[in-house]
């Protein structure tokens, strides 16, 4: 899809398509991420899909 | 996919969580985040500069790491999207410390609709050059014809 790059190289897309395609699945993770967190998905369901969290000033 | 949030209540009683999940669409070594602020869909809290403070704290934290980089999407899917991006660039342009950093907006449309993706990341950061130019290529691609 595109070139594989390591730290410090360029992240090149060689169409169009594949350039919209990566914004998108940017942009529809956040969301996914904001839903989640908004439906109030319970710590451990969130833990499952990869996202930790830290409360900051819990009394 | 990995990332993290920060869960803080203000004085108000207003919940906000603050997220980092790990990006691709930059980079692929794992070093870019997008960055997310959440609140309740209901939340009309009053205007509280305590919330500024502790997400400027949360991202002087995240950005101890010099080589990390933060990309802030802002999307049109509620209507808000200049309200976020105005707010995020005045928050930046307040911040005392903001001559450490770079901050690079670029407006995109995928579809009809308009994404203004914002790049954070130190001036000091070996990889700033190579996130600025991911950028700038991606943005030239979607002009592309």
């Amino acid at each position: 899809m595109h070139k594989e790059n390591f730290l410090g190289m360029c992240k090149m897309y060689k169409t169009k398509k594949e350039a919209q395609e990566a914004v998108k699945k940017a942009v529809g993770m956040r969301r996914e991420w904001e839903d989640a967190i908004r439906n109030k998905a319970t710590r451990e369901q969130m833990e499952m899909k990869g996202m930790k969290t830290v409360v900051i000033n819990e009394h | 996919m990995n990332g993290y949030t920060f869960l803080f209540t203000t004085l108000y009683g207003y919940e906000y969580e603050v997220g980092f999940a790990e990006d691709y669409m930059l980079s692929d070594d794992g070093l870019v985040f997008q960055f997310f602020i959440t609140t309740d869909e209901c939340n009309h809290s009053p205007r509280d500069g305590n919330v500024y403070l502790t997400v400027v704290a949360i991202l002087e934290e995240f950005f101890k790491r010099k080589e990390l980089s933060v990309v802030y999407i802002c999307d049109q899917h509620d209507g808000r999207q200049s309200v976020r991006q105005r707010l995020f660039r005045i928050w930046f342009s307040n911040y005392s410390g903001n001559n450490l950093y770079e901050l690079v907006s670029k407006t995109m449309t995928v579809d009809d609709a308009d994404y203004t993706v914002n790049l954070l990341a130190r001036k000091d950061s070996p990889v700033l050059l190579d996130r600025k130019e991911a950028l700038e290529a991606l943005y030239i691609r979607l002009v592309d014809k």
